[in-house]
């Protein structure tokens, strides 16, 4: 315990410079304006950024990168409160009550509720992660090739079969992932793949290339194909600064503590982001305020919009964790900050905490810091930020389609690789079009390679002997906690088509 | 003023994007979708346009296979190959596009079969909604979380894509990439935004042309001069 202490005060010490605390109010401003604004996400912000912050030095680069997934979970909420749509999947659940706050002239008491929520959520979350990643990082340094093979597929098939709502449109998408991750040299024999004699593809296809094909690419195409089809939105005006009385901070309190606890081992896991938890959360305290004197369910409960925020950010807080320690991508946004560990040559799981321990703990540091900077600007400057919506939405995705060449052909100055962008651009409307999730394609590419390799070192250990990747008690365990996990999805399905029929 | 009129007011003049705010709170318009295919366009197309991810899936295993058979494996390497996790990887692929084309079919018979039981089951859902309580503004309280968040959700039935703004898109990021080294980044990347910036319906030509040639010169001004990004001049390279 105290040996973390003194690391995290160190990393204070590499935080609080006058550079990286920029650093950190660039990402949370950033991250703040994509959470607002719908239809943009933090995954999207970092995937765009990846190429144009290779110049700068990585801790300030994952300074803001952390920024900017945390100040996306802040962001969200506001035009869920005030316009009833997310701006991400994470607010869907802060929408029901949190618009319905708004509605009975309590928006600055909702906006207030969610920022604090966010922080609340975020600093437990982070707290945990200090103490518990070194932990973690060292139960992972007995890992071998066949149980880094049972993560990845644990990861393979909980994003894609277990969380995604169709079982075969995750796995497609998780196929489609793992395809493009094949391109390039042979990490073990050499062999050059799928290359079909073109140079630029020997090391395989750019990450930068993938990421922001399928989420900036695919999302402005997605949007064109529907710009003049779908419904605009508009949002509420708001007087009055967020606040909130003693008593509604009262209220609030257990509910962000018990959306929290939904939060933090959501985020070690890999389900795909935040948005399970947040509907747990949600219902819970459903449950629990129709046991009360005076249900406050469906007037704008405070307590229905202080969970899932609360939630959301502690999910966001340990899937930091079981990144930094593991090297296990929960969510879409964290497998992209692993392709930023990549490309700075680092490898993110036990060997970091040895290897670059300054770094992790300025990062945990500053995550901290970012937290509060968050608070600073979201809590009082709520009602500004629903001002971002008055961009026209032609020159801000026209802007990201820029962004998006910019960012890739400054990484590779190769036009192979634009027009690769293009055709995973398209990848990403038709898995958009068809409502196949993106979150497996990103954790497919991302650890793909990392299953093949650990798996064919098994099988050469074994000699081609498959029982060598349940060999071990972890792996064992691994794949029971998935079995686990299966059951439990098909028999909530089952039991939900039951009462469809009735 | 409000803010519902400031949106509405700097919305571009395309006629297709009617932003009246019915109420100020999360008023929607309704979406117009019988724009361009039309009702016979849904009709002859009738779901069957998921086919594409089949489809997509099976040329990308046909692209695997011939890749994988015509791969020269460097001799004496380790026992499971390069060649090894690919087969899996189209195995995975094959399946999952036999499966997916299975249930859109099943899918688009099911909708055709049940024409008049579909109207019976929609009675029930009215009569449900109508049981729940309503908040005090009347609107129904539905607070069962959708199965699927924004974005994700298949889209309804007859939707049309508006392939004209799809392709706008696509032709500027081809001209882009045509364009990019013989004529410079500025010119390029300004026309690349114009091309977008219309697709989604901004119909002001001068201003939108001046706003993407400001933002395409700031950015060769910041990453190309002072972060040291490359990024091709064209023929203006001696005026710059």
């Amino acid at each position: 315990m105290g040996d973390q202490l003194g690391n995290l005060i160190g990393g204070f010490g590499d935080a609080l410079t006058p550079m990286n605390l920029m650093w950190v109010f660039v990402g949370c401003l950033l991250g703040t304006a994509v959470g607002v604004l719908p239809g943009l996400g933090s995954s999207m912000a970092v995937a765009l950024l990846l190429p144009i912050t290779f110049t700068l030095d990585p801790i300030a680069a994952f300074i803001m990168f952390a920024g900017i997934y945390y100040g996306g979970l802040f962001g969200d909420s506001t035009t869920a409160i005030l316009m009833n749509t997310p701006g991400n999947s994470t607010a869907i659940a802060s929408t029901f009550e949190g618009h319905r706050m708004a509605k009975r002239g309590r928006a600055p008491q909702a906006l207030a509720t969610a920022a604090i929520g966010a922080f609340v959520g975020g600093i437990l979350a982070t707290i945990l992660v200090v103490f518990f990643a070194p932990v973690l990082a060292d139960l992972a340094t007995v890992f071998g090739p066949a149980e880094y093979f049972a993560l990845a597929i644990v990861a393979f098939v909980a994003t894609a079969a277990v969380v995604a709502d169709s079982a075969v449109k995750g796995l497609a998408a998780l196929a489609i992932g793992l395809s493009l991750a094949m391109v390039g040299v042979d990490s073990i024999s050499g062999a050059s793949r799928y290359t079909f004699g073109v140079p630029s593809l020997l090391d395989g296809i750019d990450i930068v290339v993938i990421t922001v094909g399928l989420l900036a690419v695919g999302e402005v195409l997605h949007v064109a194909s529907r710009i003049h089809k779908d419904a605009t939105v508009t949002a509420m005006t708001i007087s009055g600064r967020p606040y909130l009385d003693r008593r509604e901070f009262r209220e609030a309190l257990p509910a962000w503590l018990r959306g929290s606890a939904f939060g933090l081992p959501f985020g070690a896991i890999p389900a795909g982001g935040a948005e399970i938890p947040t509907f747990l959360a949600f219902g819970l305290e459903r449950r629990l305020d129709r046991r009360r004197k005076h249900p406050q369910f469906g007037r704008g409960a405070i307590r229905g919009l202080a969970a899932p925020e609360s939630a959301a950010n502690a999910t966001a807080g340990s899937a930091m964790g079981s990144l930094l320690a593991l090297g296990l991508p929960t969510s879409a946004t964290a497998a992209i900050m692993l392709a930023a560990f990549q490309q700075y040559g680092m490898q993110p799981g036990p060997l970091l905490f040895t290897r670059n321990a300054d770094l992790v703990w300025a990062l945990l540091a500053s995550l901290f810091v970012g937290m509060v900077v968050l608070l600073i600007i979201n809590l009082p400057f709520a009602p500004i930020w629903a001002k971002l919506l008055l961009i026209p939405k032609p020159y801000l995705y026209a802007g990201i389609t820029v962004f998006a060449v910019l960012g890739v052909y400054a990484a590779s100055s190769s036009l192979v690789d634009l027009i690769l962008l293009v055709l995973i651009g398209l990848i990403g409307f038709m898995l958009r079009r068809y409502g196949l999730p993106l979150a497996p394609v990103l954790i497919a590419v991302i650890l793909g390679p990392l299953a093949e390799t650990s798996l064919r070192r098994t099988l050469a250990v074994s000699e081609g002997d498959p029982g060598a990747l349940l060999d071990s008690a972890l792996a064992l365990s691994l794949y029971g906690l998935l079995a686990l996990g299966i059951l439990v999805v098909a028999v909530n399905k089952v039991r939900n088509r039951a009462k469809v029929d009735i | 003023m409000s803010m519902d009129d400031r949106s509405a007011g700097r919305e571009p003049a395309s006629g297709a994007v009617a932003a009246v705010p019915a109420r100020t709170g999360g008023a929607t318009t309704p979406p117009d979708d019988a724009g361009a295919a039309g009702p016979l366009g849904t009709a002859r197309w009738g779901g069957l346009s998921e086919l594409v991810v089949p489809l997509v899936l099976l040329a990308l295993a046909g692209f695997l296979i011939v890749g994988t058979l015509g791969m020269e494996v460097p001799p004496s390497v380790q026992v499971p190959g390069p060649t090894f996790f690919p087969w899996l990887v189209i195995g995975l692929l094959v399946v999952m596009a036999v499966l997916s084309a299975v249930s859109t079919l099943r899918a688009r018979a099911r909708q055709q079969a049940s024409s008049s039981p579909a109207a019976g089951d929609r009675i029930d859902r009215v009569d449900r909604v109508a049981e729940e309580t309503r908040d005090a503004d009347g609107d129904p309280i539905d607070e069962t979380p959708p199965d699927v968040p924004p974005g994700r959700a298949p889209w309804p039935a007859g939707a049309v894509s508006d392939w004209r703004a799809l392709g706008i898109v696509l032709g500027s990021l081809v001209a882009f990439i045509v364009l990019l080294r013989p004529v410079g980044w500025i010119l390029a990347a300004g026309l690349l935004f114009w091309g977008v910036a219309y697709a989604m319906g901004s119909r002001r030509p001068v201003l939108d042309i001046s706003v993407a040639l400001v933002m395409s010169s700031a950015i060769q001004l910041i990453f190309g001069n002072l972060l040291g990004l490359n990024l091709p001049a064209g023929f203006l390279e001696g005026v710059l």
